[in-house]
C-alpha cells in the first residue's frame, strides 16, 4: 500500500520536473557559449569552466527529471512504494528512465 | 615581450589580449545564467514540505525527500561559481578595454613623436647658419611633440607599452586563476546529485558491497571502537564512504571514529529532513514558516489551536491535556530543537558532528564543532551543566563560539576547534543532586573524545571545559573512563564537585599543571561546596591552578546577581572582555602556563568554613536581625571576593 497521496505527489513531481527543464536549458545555453579566442590562458580556463559546469548542470537536470518521474510513477502506482527508492537510485539515470517507461 | 596582434591593427603597437567585446558577451551570458540558476534552489526547496506532506510515511518517502534536499543543496551551490566567473570576465573585459585605449594613445604618441625624432636624428652636426636653424626647428618640433604626447622619446613609449603588456598579462592570469578556482570548486561542491549518498548507499547494499569492504579491510563485522572505525574508514573510497553513511545515516552520522566532515554532511541532511517535516506540519495548518527557533515563542493562541496544541476546554483548564495535544506538544518540541540546531549552525564555520534528536527521551543529543576538529591543532569540548538541552542549543553554542574566537586569537599559529557538546542528558533542578546522569554522560564524553583522537591522526592539544554539573561529568570521565589519557588539560568552572571519590588532582589521573579551576567568588555554587557531588576542586588541597573569573558585573543590583545565580553563568561572557573568557582561551589554546604571566592566577579560598550565623546580619530598623544565606559573604574567606574584578582582556586588539 502506498503511504502517499498520489495526486499531490504527482503535482510535486511535475513542479520538480519544471525546475529540471530550467537546469537543462541553462546547460544547453552553456554548451553554446564560446570562448572569445584560443590563445592565452583565459581561454583555456574559460573553456574548462564551461565544460565542467555544463556537465554538472546537465546531471542536475537529469536528476530532477528522474525525481519527477519517480514521483509521477509512484503516484500512479506503477512502482510500489517499497520498490520506488531502488528504482530511482540503483541504476544510472538513463537506465532509470527506461525502467520507468517499461514499468 | 610583444604578443602578436589578435585583430588587424593600424598602429605601430599591436593591441594586447582578446577582444573585450567578446569577453564581455561571455561575461554577460554567464551573469544571465547565474540569475536564472538562482531560481533553481528555492524552486526545489518549495517542494520539500509539499512532498513530505504528500508522501508522509515510509523509508522510501524519506529517501525521496532527502534526495530532493540534497538536490536543492547542489542547485544552490551552482550559483556562486557562475557569479565569480562572470565577475572575473567582466573585470578582465574592463582591463582589456582600458588596454586598447592605452594602445591607441601610445600609437598616437608614436605617430606624433617618431617622425620628428627621426628627422632630428638624421641631421648632421650643424656647420652653417641654415643647418643650425633647421636643427633648432627640428628640436622645437620634438619638444612640441613631447609636450603634446607626454613622452620625451620613442624609447619612453616603448617602455610604456611594455608596462601595458605586463599589466594586461597579469589581468589575464588573474582572470584565468579565478576561472580555474571555480572550475575546481565543482569537485569540492560535491558530486552531482545523481550520484548522491543515498544513491550510492542503496547501490552498495544491493550488491553486498559493505561486506566486501569489510573483508578487504580484514574485518568480519563493522568495528565498534573509534580507532578501528577510523582505520576502516581510511580503507574506503569516497563513494564507499558515502554509501556506508547512506546505509544508516542516523547510526553512522553519530559514530565516533568517522571524520567530522563526513558526519556533518549526513547529519545536516537529516536535520534538513526533520525541519522539512516541521515545515510541512506548519504548511498543512496554514501557519507561516518560522525563520528560527524564536518565532515558535510567538505563536498565537489561535495558531496553537490549529496545530492541535490547545483547545478551549484545555485553555480554560476545565479538562486535562489530551494525548493528541501532548503528542502535538512533543512534535513542536522536536521542531524547536531542530530549529535551535540550525540557528546554532548559522553562527558559522560549524560542523554538526552529532545529531541524535530522539536521544534521552526526546531531549536530544547534539554536538556542534566550530572549526574543524579533524585538522585543528587545539580542540576544546565545552560540557554544559544543569538545565542544558538541545532546545537551548543556541546558548551552549554561543558559549563555545565565544571561546572559539578568543582561543583562536590566543594562538593564530595553530588552527582551533571548539565543540559545543550537548552530548549527555543534563539534569534539571529537581535531579541535580544525583550523579546518575553524570555517570552516564561520562561514558559518552570519554568515547567522543576518543573518537576525536582517532580521526585526527596527529596529536592535537585537547582540552575539556566542564561547567557546573558538566564538571562532574568531566570528573567522572577522568576517574572512571580513561579521559585523562586523551586530554592535555581540563578546566572546571563553577564546579559543583568532581564526583566519585577523587580527593586531589592525582585522583583524576592528571598532573597538577593539567587542571585549571575557575569559580567566581559570588557564584551561587559556592554555597554547595563539598556537599553535592563530591570534592570541590576549588579546595586548597585539591591541586591544579585557580584562575581568575571575577566579572565586573558581579555587584550589579538585581536578585539574580545578588544571589550569585548570574555569576554562575558568566564564565563565557564576552562583554567587557572578561577575566574568565580570557583565561579559558589561554587554557584552550594550550597556553595554561601563561596564566601567571597574564596575571590571571587567583589565590584559593580558605576552606575553614565560617559558621553561617557568623555572617554579618542585616538589621532593618525596627525588625530583628536577618541572617542572610550564603554567599553574603561566602561561608569561608575567599580572597577573590574583595579583589576588584578587571575587564578589557583581549588576546588581540579589536
Amino acid at each position: 500500500m502506498l503511504a502517499m497521496d498520489p495526486d499531490r505527489v504527482r503535482g510535486v513531481g511535475g513542479r520538480i520536473g519544471e525546475v529540471g527543464q530550467l537546469a537543462r536549458s541553462a546547460a544547453d545555453t552553456l554548451s553554446h557559449l564560446e570562448v572569445p579566442h584560443a590563445r592565452v590562458t583565459v581561454d583555456q580556463a574559460a573553456a574548462a569552466f564551461l565544460r565542467v559546469w555544463g556537465d554538472a548542470l546537465l546531471a542536475l537536470a537529469t536528476e530532477l527529471r528522474v525525481l519527477d518521474e519517480l514521483c509521477s510513477c509512484s503516484a500512479a502506482g506503477v512502482v510500489r512504494d517499497d520498490e520506488a527508492a531502488r528504482f530511482s537510485y540503483a541504476a544510472p539515470a538513463s537506465a532509470r528512465t527506461r525502467t520507468a517507461v517499461a514499468g | 615581450m610583444r604578443p602578436p596582434p589578435d585583430v588587424a591593427e593600424q598602429g605601430h603597437y599591436p593591441v594586447v589580449g582578446e577582444d573585450p567585446t567578446l569577453v564581455r558577451v561571455l561575461s554577460s551570458a554567464l551573469a544571465d545564467l547565474r540569475d536564472e540558476l538562482r531560481a533553481l534552489g528555492p524552486a526545489v526547496a518549495r517542494e520539500v514540505p509539499s512532498l513530505r506532506t504528500a508522501w508522509p510515511q515510509g523509508r522510501d518517502g524519506d529517501l525521496a525527500v532527502l534526495d530532493v534536499i540534497r538536490t536543492r543543496t547542489f542547485a544552490d551551490a551552482v550559483v556562486p561559481p557562475f557569479g565569480v566567473a562572470a565577475d572575473a570576465l567582466s573585470q578582465y573585459a574592463d582591463d582589456l578595454a582600458a588596454g586598447r585605449r592605452a594602445v591607441r594613445v601610445l600609437n598616437g604618441a608614436f605617430v606624433a613623436l617618431s617622425p620628428v625624432a627621426a628627422h632630428l636624428a638624421s641631421l648632421a652636426v650643424p656647420t652653417t647658419t641654415a643647418q643650425m636653424v633647421e636643427r633648432d626647428r627640428a628640436e622645437t618640433d620634438v619638444r612640441l611633440a613631447a609636450a603634446a604626447t607626454g613622452f620625451v622619446s620613442v624609447g619612453d613609449i616603448d617602455v610604456a607599452y611594455e608596462v601595458l603588456v605586463a599589466r594586461v598579462t597579469i589581468a589575464s592570469e588573474e582572470c584565468a586563476e579565478a576561472l580555474r578556482g571555480v572550475t575546481a570548486a565543482q569537485s569540492v561542491v560535491g558530486s552531482v546529485p545523481g550520484a548522491s549518498v543515498f544513491a550510492g548507499g542503496l547501490h552498495l547494499l544491493a550488491d553486498g558491497g559493505l561486506g566486501t569492504s569489510l573483508r578487504r579491510a580484514g574485518l568480519s563485522t563493522f568495528p565498534d571502537s573509534p580507532l578501528l572505525v577510523a582505520a576502516f574508514w581510511a580503507t574506503l573510497t569516497g563513494v564507499e564512504r558515502q554509501a556506508v553513511l547512506a546505509s544508516d545515516p542516523a547510526r553512522f552520522g553519530n559514530l565516533d571514529g568517522i571524520p567530522v566532515r563526513d558526519r556533518d554532511s549526513v547529519n545536516r541532511t537529516r536535520l534538513e529532513g526533520e525541519i522539512a517535516d516541521g515545515d510541512a506540519w506548519f504548511v498543512a495548518h496554514g501557519i507561516p514558516l518560522p525563520h528560527g527557533q524564536a518565532d515558535l515563542d510567538r505563536l498565537t493562541p489561535w495558531q496553537r489551536v490549529r496545530l492541535g496544541l490547545l483547545d478551549l476546554p484545555t485553555l480554560l483548564l476545565v479538562r486535562p491535556v489530551l494525548p493528541t495535544q501532548a503528542q502535538a506538544a512533543r512534535r513542536l518540541g522536536r521542531y524547536r530543537e531542530d530549529l535551535a540546531v540550525r540557528d546554532t549552525l548559522a553562527f558559522g564555520d560549524a560542523h554538526l558532528m552529532t545529531f541524535d534528536p530522539g536521544a534521552f527521551q526526546g531531549e536530544g543529543r547534539v554536538a556542534i564543532a566550530f572549526g574543524d576538529p579533524d585538522s585543528a591543532d587545539n580542540i576544546t569540548l565545552c560540557v554544559p551543566g544543569l538545565e542544558s538541552r538541545v532546545a537551548k542549543m543556541t546558548q551552549v553554542g554561543s558559549d563555545a563560539r565565544r571561546l572559539y574566537e578568543e582561543s583562536a586569537a590566543a594562538d593564530r599559529a595553530h588552527p582551533t576547534a571548539v565543540i559545543a557538546w550537548q552530548g549527555y542528558d543534563a539534569p534539571s533542578f529537581l535531579t541535580v543532586a544525583s550523579s546518575a546522569q553524570a555517570e552516564a554522560g561520562a561514558v559518552l564524553l570519554a568515547s567522543d573524545v576518543r573518537g576525536l583522537v582517532a580521526t585526527h591522526g596527529n596529536d592535537p592539544t585537547i582540552t575539556v571545559v566542564g561547567h557546573s554539573y558538566g564538571s562532574t561529568v568531566t570528573g567522572l570521565a577522568l576517574q572512571q573512563h580513561g579521559l585523562a589519557q586523551d586530554v592535555d588539560s581540563v578546566a572546571l568552572i563553577g564546579s559543583c564537585g568532581v564526583g566519585g571519590s577523587a580527593r586531589t588532582v592525582v585522583d583524576l589521573g592528571l598532573r597538577d599543571d593539567q587542571l585549571f579551576v575557575g569559580t567566581a567568588s559570588r557564584d551561587v555554587i559556592n554555597a554547595t561546596s563539598n556537599t553535592l557531588l563530591g570534592k570541590d576542586p576549588l579546595d586548597p588541597d585539591f591541586g591544579g591552578t585557580r584562575f581568575r573569573t571575577e566579572s565586573v558585573e558581579r555587584d550589579r543590583p538585581g536578585l539574580a546577581d545578588v544571589t550569585g545565580i548570574t555569576d554562575h553563568s558568566r564564565y563565557y561572557d564576552q562583554a567587557n572582555h572578561s577575566e574568565s573568557l580570557y583565561s579559558l582561551a589561554d587554557i584552550a589554546s594550550g597556553h595554561g602556563d601563561q596564566l601567571r604571566a597574564h596575571d590571571m592566577v587567583a589565590d584559593r579560598p580558605n576552606r575553614v568554613r565560617v559558621p553561617l550565623y557568623d555572617a554579618p546580619p542585616v538589621s532593618p530598623p525596627g525588625l530583628p536581625p536577618i541572617v542572610l544565606p550564603a554567599p553574603f559573604p561566602p561561608p569561608y574567606v575567599d580572597p577573590e571576593y574583595a579583589r576588584p574584578a578587571t575587564s578589557g582582556h583581549l588576546h588581540e586588539e579589536p
